[in-house]
């Protein structure tokens, strides 16, 4: 009954511990089959979890949850089922976390813009405006 | 016997971790005093700049591309693949604006930029072409036969992996992130490293080449 009402009187998006600010995309050279998306993700609440990211079927195929290891003098990304986002911000930029989106329909344009959906173990699902930004110059 | 393997193990891991760090520290120098290197410089030049070794690669063009064709000009070349979303284009738009800088100040030694494929099963020239192109009308794109490939990386100080046979076609591969300069002899005379920083690299190249 508790549960119920503090449930009842919790604000659908206002308020939510988990937001994301800061995303973009990087344009992709023609034929380009693989794209990325960075953003931050803010977590003002209690540890949570990332466990999946969704992309706009028609922009590209899969989001995945990627990372960079350093080892033996290769850059090698490793594909993370789920991500742990403890309180504060969890950044992803070039070299680092990304968000890999598998299978471009076609090459992602400057001015452009597509949504991701996080879906978290504990917060509501969070929508991004993702822009997309040439980055070449 | 589980217990003898992984001692085995780590007995041939430490004499090739020795047998490479040997090789690493003869061939290449930091910018220790007396060294070539430009002081605070982000990599390495070598002591003596190193003749590639024999290869066939193939160019964007599709026609053969071997050590010989890398005369005639200073060459920066990034070892990648057109699949990495991430740091492959980073490092390519770093090399567009190497490219910038070097014009912006007036530095005359002739350069040519490019990217080498590792991952030749899906970099077909065409690809190539097109993925290069877009950071430059000039640069050029390389790729080739494995052997080729280990050839010229080896030569370059340069790693890679690649699946052997990939489940799917959407396999990743890992690679170094550097950049390798060649010499208008086409010998590798210096590796720029990790951050790899536009204006950073054309002021070191600006020493290294002297003008």
């Amino acid at each position: 009954m508790v549960s119920a009402m503090i449930l009842a009187s919790r604000p659908l998006t206002a308020g939510e511990p988990v937001s994301a600010h800061d995303a973009w995309s990087r344009a992709t050279p023609p034929g380009a089959k693989n794209g990325v998306a960075y953003l931050v993700i803010k977590n003002s609440g209690a540890p949570d979890r990332l466990l999946d990211v969704t992309v706009d079927g028609a922009v590209a195929g899969e989001a995945q949850i990627h990372t960079h290891v350093h080892e033996g003098g290769m850059m090698q990304m490793n594909h993370l089922e789920t991500l742990d986002l403890p309180t504060g911000e969890t950044a992803f930029e070039p070299g680092g976390l990304h968000i890999m989106l598998m299978g471009l329909s076609q090459p992602l344009k400057a001015d452009q813009s597509f949504e991701l959906t996080l879906t978290l173990e504990n917060a509501a699902p969070v929508t991004v405006s993702v822009p997309v930004r040439d980055m070449r110059r | 016997m589980n217990r003898l393997k992984t001692a085995l193990l780590l007995v041939v891991i430490a004499v090739a971790a020795f047998a490479f760090g040997g090789w690493w520290s003869t061939g290449f120098r930091t910018s220790a005093p007396g060294s070539a290197s430009p002081a605070d410089m982000n990599g390495y030049v070598l002591d003596q700049p190193r003749p590639l070794p024999e290869f066939s690669l193939v160019d964007q063009d599709g026609q053969p591309f071997g050590p010989q064709d890398f005369s005639g000009a200073w060459s920066f070349i990034y070892f990648g693949y057109t699949y990495c979303p991430d740091i492959c284009p980073a490092s390519l738009a770093v090399m567009a604006q190497v490219d910038d800088e070097l014009q912006a100040s007036g530095v005359t030694s002739p350069t040519r930029f490019y990217l080498v494929s590792v991952d030749p099963r899906r970099d077909t020239p065409e690809r190539l072409e097109e993925y290069v192109t877009y950071f430059d009308q000039d640069f050029r794109g390389l790729t080739g036969d494995p052997a080729s490939l280990d050839a010229i990386t080896r030569a370059a100080g340069v790693v890679y992996q690649v699946p052997e046979a990939p489940a799917s076609d959407d396999y990743l591969v890992g690679h170094s992130s550097t950049i390798t300069l060649l010499n208008p002899n086409g010998e590798v005379h210096a590796i720029f490293t990790t951050p790899l920083v536009a204006e950073n690299i054309a002021s070191d190249f600006a020493a290294i080449a002297g003008s």
